[in-house]
């Protein structure tokens, strides 16, 4: 899958999860840029994607994440193995 | 020393002189005064702690080197350093906090088995600030762990971070990354920075000496006592607790900001208008917020990825663990724990009809509607002194106690004199106003005028207000026993 | 530069009106302060303008128990009731000092609690800081008390007048009752039986050395001087303060009279209003009985 596919589907969920079809996600987007995106949705939103694209996350790799941009990286990266 | 007190400003004012003079043009020079002043500072606070204070700091530079060495090659040898400053650091707050509360609570469920059990709990006094700073000293070797940042290499800024003396008392709890980064450049005199520390200043002072002593003289003669009282003093204790206890709580952070300030050092807020969430969630957000923040990174957070495929279970079960963490983190009693639990189920119960109220509030339109937030926030502020009445009661039999008055009805409230009981009333409606003109913006302003002389002048008509009103040997603030 | 140099200006020059306005204004309402039933109303009436024929002085139980209006009536003399709560032996000392300055009382009666003779938990001038500078047997107090920082401190108007600012206020809004003489009549009827205490009371010296002053001067300027232990449900025995009391006044040849052992009283609770406190009847029938004390000590020779 190329990365923008998977951005464009990784945005889509984050529509979905959070209700609000306005989120426009950046390589550089963290969740002090979006209103909905807190402590509680977080874990939504990473159940959602692991759902979505049939992947299971490290909780260490995901608390390492500091922004969209590396939550990507790590898509693509268990994507390939 | 606290910061409202002669002899804080005695030994601030030659730290303030050397660092803008002597130390100004060397960040290196700087860090040095702070670190000194810093220590000396906690020394007179309780000088027996220092070498806890030095020996965790120590142990924990030299474990963050080693997490960052290993943690491209070796992750399962940085894990294991993680762990063991992380367990040191719970152990180090286990020992000193709750080792004497362990003991007890053992002896009593000992002796309600029937088993006769002769203990003896140790002389342990709490080192002041303790909650404060090994929270930072675990934060700072997670973040290391979790690549958010690299370990300090500088043992005089890392030791200056860790003992800062405006926050290391009573907090906030400052995150390592953004707070190293200040104590690498050398800071200049800022006159801006400067009157705004003072401003931050005054004001808490205000909040702690005209709100919050003054308010606890009627809370203390009720809570103490609360077996002699009818509901309606109970009641106007409770209520006025709450008002108490913010302003006591952040009266002190105001002042730590404030004196950090006029140092040109930030620090992260603590509060930002609790009393207008317009739900529990929302005041836990708005609340001791390094406290939470803290919290929500290195406990609910790990806790939930962890449960996350149980679904709402996972989640609920993750809060309350949560809640219960910051109701133990307050102290060895039965009654935080009980505070933590009160707070873990509104928020538990928030969590299950939040998507139904969303549902209620778009059919009806009321997401904009002034009264109905209003109503909001004045429900959410009787579930909160609600929690404020297990949080103060001495035990949970007082508690108990506390509401079976209840029962004495709604009389003629408890006023031993009504002038003093009428004056509680101007700085509390103040203190209200201002926050309330905060959260709504309005266009009213007295510190932050655009005309100098309005500053001048009521920054002078408070600090008058605080000498003809402040209570001068009001009580330790309530948060240094955290 | 120039614009902190005038913001600082402004700032201390306004702290310093706020300060200058707050002193004035209280000295003001002090010296001319109305006659209520209130402890400051009480103190400044003792230290500043009572001339009154017999005064009387003690804690909170004297406040409540001695009714200067039947005084009065039955002797012919005028007499004031300076009683008030939450002082020591000392602030009597300098009030004794202060009234023999003024004029020479026929007759002081001293109404002695255990509490007035105790050590001071803290600040004991706390509610009387407002009057520094006004009167100079408290001032002089005041200035053995405390360290040269705080007398400093106590120069400011704001200061000075920390906290008590609300009985200051209250001097203004309460009823103005002069036809009192000082003394607070207590409603209400108390229904439990009395209490006996078995503690030991010792005398702080610095309170006792007060007392001894307060002999001293009575004795000097030629005052009658009697030391009461008025009505009380809180008994106390063996070696007690109203025990204390009977062996200090026979050594200091003063007379002393215990009412507290009195039948007559304490297995009355109806006469009083809580443990310590008579009510206004139980206050009226005490009074009555004690004018014939009053009456034989004046017949004394000093």
């Amino acid at each position: 899958m190329e990365r923008s596919d998977i951005f464009k589907k990784v945005n889509e969920i984050f529509c979905d999860e959070l209700d609000n079809d306005d989120i426009v996600l950046t390589d550089e987007t963290t969740a002090d840029d979006v209103e909905e995106w807190d402590s509680l949705s977080h874990v939504q939103l990473i159940v959602a994607i692991e759902k979505a694209f049939g992947i299971k996350f490290t909780s260490n790799e995901i608390l390492s994440w500091n922004n969209v941009g590396e939550l990507i990286d790590s898509i693509e990266k268990r994507l390939k193995e | 020393m606290t910061i409202n007190s002669l002899a804080f400003l005695l030994f601030f004012l030659p730290v303030f002189v050397l660092y803008f003079s002597v130390c100004r043009k060397h960040a290196n020079w700087q860090n040095v005064l702070l670190l000194i002043a810093s220590y000396f500072f906690y020394a007179y606070a309780n000088w027996k702690a220092v070498p806890i204070l030095l020996v965790s700091t120590i142990v924990t530079y030299y474990l963050g080197v080693g997490i960052q060495r290993a943690r491209e090659d070796n992750p399962r040898k940085a894990s294991l350093l993680t762990n063991l400053g992380v367990w040191l650091g719970i152990l180090l707050l286990l020992y000193f906090k709750y080792l004497n509360f362990f003991i007890s609570s053992f002896e009593d469920l000992f002796t309600a088995m029937g088993f006769h059990v002769s203990h003896h709990t140790f002389k342990i006094i709490l080192p002041v600030g303790i909650s404060f700073f090994t929270f930072k000293l675990i934060s700072y070797l997670v973040e290391i762990h979790r690549r958010k940042m690299d370990a300090e290499r500088d043992f005089i800024r890392f030791a200056t971070y860790v003992a800062f003396f405006p926050t290391i008392l009573s907090g906030p709890i400052d995150r390592p990354k953004a707070f190293l980064k200040q104590l690498a450049t050398a800071h200049q005199m800022n006159w801006a920075d400067i009157a705004e520390g003072c401003k931050r200043v005054l004001w808490g002072m205000f909040k702690k000496m005209c709100v919050a002593d003054v308010i606890c003289g009627y809370t203390d003669a009720v809570f103490n006592n609360y077996a002699h009282h009818n509901a309606t003093s109970l009641t106007i204790a409770a209520v006025l607790y709450s008002f108490q206890l913010y302003a006591d709580f952040s009266g002190y952070s105001d002042m730590a900001i404030g004196v950090g300030r006029i140092l040109g050092i930030r620090s992260l807020e603590n509060f930002r208008l609790p009393f207008f969430a317009v739900n529990i969630t929302e005041y836990w957000k708005r609340w001791h917020m390094t406290l939470t923040s803290w919290l929500t990174d290195y406990v609910f957070t790990p806790l939930n990825l962890k449960f996350r495929n149980l679904g709402m279970w996972g989640l609920n079960l993750a809060v309350m663990i949560n809640l219960l963490a910051i109701g133990a983190w307050h102290g060895a009693n039965w009654t935080f724990i009980l505070f933590g639990f009160y707070h873990g189920c509104c928020l538990i119960f928030n969590n299950l009809i939040a998507k139904r109220r969303k549902l209620f509030e778009k059919a009806h339109g009321l997401k904009k509607n002034t009264a109905y937030r209003y109503a909001r926030i004045a429900k959410m502020f009787l579930f909160v002194t609600f929690g404020n009445i297990i949080f103060r009661s001495n035990t949970i039999t007082d508690f108990l106690g506390y509401l079976s008055q209840y029962s004495s009805g709604f009389l003629y409230p408890y006023v031993a004199q009504r002038v003093t009981f009428i004056m509680y009333f101007p700085p509390l409606l103040l203190m209200l106003f201002k926050d309330w003109k905060d959260e709504e913006k309005f266009n009213i302003h007295f510190f932050h005028s655009p005309k100098w002389y309005v500053q001048a002048v009521s920054m002078a008509l408070l600090l008058a207000v605080i000498l003809l009103e402040g209570e001068f040997n009001g009580p330790q603030f309530i948060y240094f026993q955290f | 530069m120039k614009k902190k140099i005038r913001f600082i200006a402004l700032f201390l020059v306004t702290l310093a009106c706020a300060d200058f306005l707050v002193g004035a204004s209280t000295k003001l309402i002090i010296e001319h302060a109305p006659q209520t039933q209130y402890n400051l109303s009480n103190t400044i009436q003792t230290l500043f303008h009572q001339k009154s024929d017999i005064l009387i002085l003690g804690a909170s139980r004297a406040h409540h128990s001695f009714y200067p209006r039947v005084i009065q009536k039955e002797t012919g003399l005028t007499c004031f009731n300076g009683g008030r709560s939450g002082v020591k032996m000392d602030y009597f000392d300098l009030c004794v000092s202060s009234y023999l300055k003024r004029c020479t009382p026929k007759l002081i009666i001293l109404d002695i609690s255990s509490d007035m003779m105790e050590a001071p938990k803290g600040d004991q001038f706390k509610n009387l800081r407002c009057l520094y500078g006004m009167c100079e047997p408290l001032t002089e107090a005041m200035d053995s008390a405390y360290s040269p920082m705080e007398r400093l401190k106590l120069h400011s108007g704001l200061y000075r007048n920390n906290r008590v600012y609300n009985e200051v206020l209250q001097l203004c809004l309460s009823k103005q009752c002069p036809e009192q003489c000082g003394f607070q009549p207590l409603d209400g009827e108390y229904q439990t039986p009395y209490v006996i205490s078995t503690k030991p009371f010792t005398a702080d010296a610095v309170r006792l050395s007060r007392l001894n002053n307060i002999a001293r001067l009575c004795r000097s300027h030629k005052v009658r001087l009697v030391i009461t232990y008025a009505p009380t449900l809180r008994l106390t025995t063996r070696n007690g303060v109203s025990q204390w009391l009977d062996h200090y006044c026979k050594t200091k040849h003063i007379p002393f009279y215990d009412y507290s052992w009195e039948k007559k009283y304490y297995l009355h609770p109806e006469l009083f209003k809580d443990e310590v406190h008579l009510n206004s009847h139980g206050a009226e029938i005490f009074t009555y009985e004690f004018i014939s004390v009053i009456n034989a000590n004046l017949k004394k020779r000093i």
